[in-house]
């Protein structure tokens, strides 16, 4: 068995290694921590079991400051947004040997494709997950409020995406009054998901106290996004009590956050607007309300007078109708009055007129006892010869029955007594 | 002249006396009496109805067309 010294065995590594491996690999991995040290990174890849957390390999992996300049101005893409811990990444690695620092990974290149087409699987995977799991359409569904005056706010509190909501409330035209309630947390980075959770989680807590919740950050770039794509967090969004509004300051794409968001919007002043227009919108419905509502009183108010109006009418013409129909029966009556009288005068004047004929028939009668006759011509009692002329035919009336004579001679003046 | 109680009264009290001239029920002495009463009580119906006239009519507006 041979016998070295370690610095022997380790120059024979390095020259084994050397001699294997002359060539850069690439070589998949996940990212397990990054650091960046005077424009150097430090990477600490891995690989884990099929399923689990157990670690099947490590390595460390350094990407030099020249290398990481050139990678950059060639790939036009920034390494910030790309080596993150969690993230899939596929690296060209010159591997070596150093007899004092042990095995090295150079970083010579590293494919930006990849680790993007690992976020946009990743990405689709936890969306079909908040599907299965039923939150989905939890917070869009929540009512938001008429007036959201109340907001909760999630922001970085040196965002200048904030600064600019603040301002943009605040300088409506309208004077409308908001309260709003920072509730501070890291907006990008490793920390983001767990401080944002905290803060929806402090904010479910109080829900009372709130109409809505609005998250919002300055501008960044596409990558940046993947924070506001991560599982957790869009499920404890999703479960949120209260309506998010977000506006995670971004032009092209949506993230995660943005679709279950009760309402997403492209940059925090765009959110500050919809809350502005929301109370101008409702104020302007309650205008129109008002003045309907003033239009239907008059109307119905007119409506009313009308009614009254036309009762009114009625009272006076039935009113007068009746009078009138009272005169013309006192009218008829007075009019019966005189010609029933005169018609009671004239019965007593016939009654009068029958006893005094009753009353000369009588004396009549006992003239005739005596043996007296009354002679008639024509139905007329004749009490003088003047009236009869020789040849008349007359009709003497007796005490008992009547003869009929003619006359002979007329003499004038001897029976004047 | 004694008031009838209303104008009902007064009304019917006519329709009486002029009934009961037509039925000869009325003898002659009471004749001029009766016949007064009926005039008085014509006198009086017509002066409620007037006073009723006065007091409800007046109080009606007419309307007024260019309204």
């Amino acid at each position: 068995m041979n016998e070295y010294t370690l610095f022997e065995l380790n120059e024979y590594i390095r020259r084994f290694v050397a001699l294997n491996l002359p060539q850069a690999v690439w070589v998949s991995a996940e990212l397990a921590s990054v650091s960046e040290r005077r424009g150097h990174w430090y990477l600490d890849i891995i690989e884990k079991a099929a399923a689990g957390e157990e670690l099947r390999a490590q390595a460390q992996a350094i990407l030099w400051e020249r290398t990481a300049r050139r990678w950059q101005r060639e790939n036009k893409l920034r390494l910030r947004e790309l080596l993150q811990g969690g993230r899939q990444v596929k690296l060209q690695v010159q591997i070596e040997f150093h007899e004092r620092y042990g095995l090295k990974f150079m970083v010579t290149d590293l494919d930006p494709h990849f680790t993007l087409g690992q976020l946009a699987l990743q990405r689709q995977a936890t969306i079909e997950h908040l599907h299965k799991s039923g939150v989905w359409d939890l917070n869009r569904n929540l009512p938001l409020a008429l007036a959201p005056q109340r907001l909760a706010i999630i922001s970085s509190p040196v965002a200048a995406g904030l600064q600019d909501f603040l301002d943009q409330l605040r300088s409506n035209p309208y004077g409308y009054h908001y309260d709003t309630t920072l509730f501070p947390a890291a907006m990008q980075g490793t920390q983001a998901s767990v401080e944002i959770r905290k803060q929806l989680r402090t904010i479910g807590r109080r829900a009372a106290d709130y109409d809505a919740i609005v998250i919002i950050r300055g501008g960044g770039a596409r990558t940046d996004l993947s924070d506001f794509d991560e599982r957790e967090l869009c499920t404890v969004a999703a479960k949120a009590p209260l309506p998010i509004l977000s506006g995670i300051g971004h032009q092209t794409d949506q993230s995660i956050l943005d679709m279950l968001a009760h309402t997403s919007l492209k940059t925090p002043t765009a959110v500050a607007d919809f809350l502005v227009n929301r109370l101008l919108t409702l104020e302007q419905h309650l205008l129109e309300k008002a003045q309907w509502n003033q239009q239907l009183t008059t109307q119905r108010l007119a409506q009313a007078r009308s009614k009254i109006d036309h009762c009114q009418q009625l009272l006076h013409h039935q009113t007068q109708q009746y009078l009138q129909q009272q005169y013309w029966q006192l009218d008829h009556l007075a009019g019966v009055l005189p010609q029933r009288t005169e018609q009671r005068l004239r019965q007593a004047q016939q009654q009068l007129d029958t006893l005094e004929k009753q009353h000369l028939l009588l004396r009549l009668e006992t003239s005739l006892n005596r043996g007296f006759s009354l002679t008639s011509k024509e139905g007329q009692i004749i009490t003088t010869a003047k009236d009869l002329t020789s040849g008349d035919t007359i009709s003497i009336r007796l005490a008992q029955g009547e003869a009929e004579a003619t006359v002979v001679q007329t003499s004038h003046g001897l029976s004047q007594p | 002249m004694s008031n009838p109680p209303s104008y009902e009264a007064a009304l019917q009290e006519l329709e009486t006396i002029l009934q009961d001239l037509q039925g000869e029920q009325t003898s002659i002495d009471e004749l001029t009496a009766r016949s007064e009463r009926a005039a008085e009580l014509i006198a009086y119906c017509r002066e409620k109805l007037r006073s009723t006239e006065a007091k409800l009519l007046p109080k009606v507006e007419k309307p007024d067309p260019s309204t």
